[in-house]
């Protein structure tokens, strides 16, 4: 299945869109959106991890099961600072 | 440690403790969380049409100096936005932390009593627009809350953390009405 998502901050500068589109599995998860994404766009492994998703407008957790016409957002953290 | 009943004090307890924890959150921020980009200073937040003004935090863009986001802990005369007021606030993300009671309802729980209700707000406009409103009562944790920035991302603000070290600095004798 073909799923739009929505990037934002410096995942929409490293991928230069703030649409991807991505080719999924029958039922798949959060998880399995991370993965596809760090395949497709190996330049946003080191931060993937640590971005929120949003399903649906709500923060999604790796096992939650992406629906067909889902709205998928993912957000990076800011940068910065000491720690 | 979890939320404290602020009623059993006066207000003027609150106002105190309610400076050192704006306070400790511009520090939090300036050190460990924004980069050279991004910044924050303690700003006078106003509502002229409800006669209100209070100290609270922004935080500004580097590049030009204009405000992504806000943050606001509510002091006890602030008034009382509703649901609907606030998704209409649609131009600049912000957290609204209120621990009055009958802070922002949350319809998705009906089984609280408004009453002793108080509430975490995170707000971000379109295109990201998400609202977040978590209720709280006394004895709660403060929630991990993201502020999203669309332009540079989220912060987990650390309302728990700066909370408890903003309460080491109210007065002995006020902490154990609280405690």
């Amino acid at each position: 299945m073909q799923f739009t998502v929505h990037l934002f901050a410096r995942l929409r500068d490293l991928v230069d869109s703030d649409i991807v589109s991505l080719e999924l599995g029958e039922s798949p998860t959060i998880a399995d959106l991370r993965s596809r994404m760090m395949v497709q766009y190996p330049i946003v492994a080191s931060i993937l991890p640590r971005c929120l998703i949003a399903l649906n407008q709500e923060f999604a957790q790796d096992h939650e099961t992406i629906t067909p016409g889902s709205e998928l957002a993912i957000i990076p953290p800011v940068s910065g600072g000491s720690s | 440690m979890p939320i404290h009943d602020w009623t059993r004090v006066g207000p003027w307890v609150f106002g105190s403790f309610r400076l050192c924890w704006i306070a400790k959150l511009l520090r939090a921020l300036n050190i460990d969380l924004l980069s050279g980009d991004i910044y924050s200073l303690i700003t006078l937040i106003e509502e002229p049409k409800r006669q209100y003004r209070d100290s609270n935090l922004t935080i500004y863009h580097a590049s030009d100096h204009r405000i992504i986001a806000k943050i606001e802990i509510a002091s006890q005369q602030r008034p009382k936005p509703d649901r609907e007021s606030i998704l209409k606030q649609q131009d600049i993300p912000f957290i609204l932390v209120d621990l009055h009671p009958q802070g922002v309802r949350n319809p998705d729980r009906s089984d609280s009593d408004s009453r002793n209700e108080m509430s975490v707000v995170s707000h971000s406009p379109k295109p990201i627009y998400r609202t977040l409103i978590e209720s709280v009562t006394v004895g709660d944790k403060l929630p991990a809350m993201p502020l999203l920035i669309e332009s540079v991302g989220y912060i987990n603000i650390p309302l728990e953390e700066t909370y408890l070290a903003a309460f080491e600095s109210t007065p002995q004798l006020y902490r154990k009405l609280l405690e």
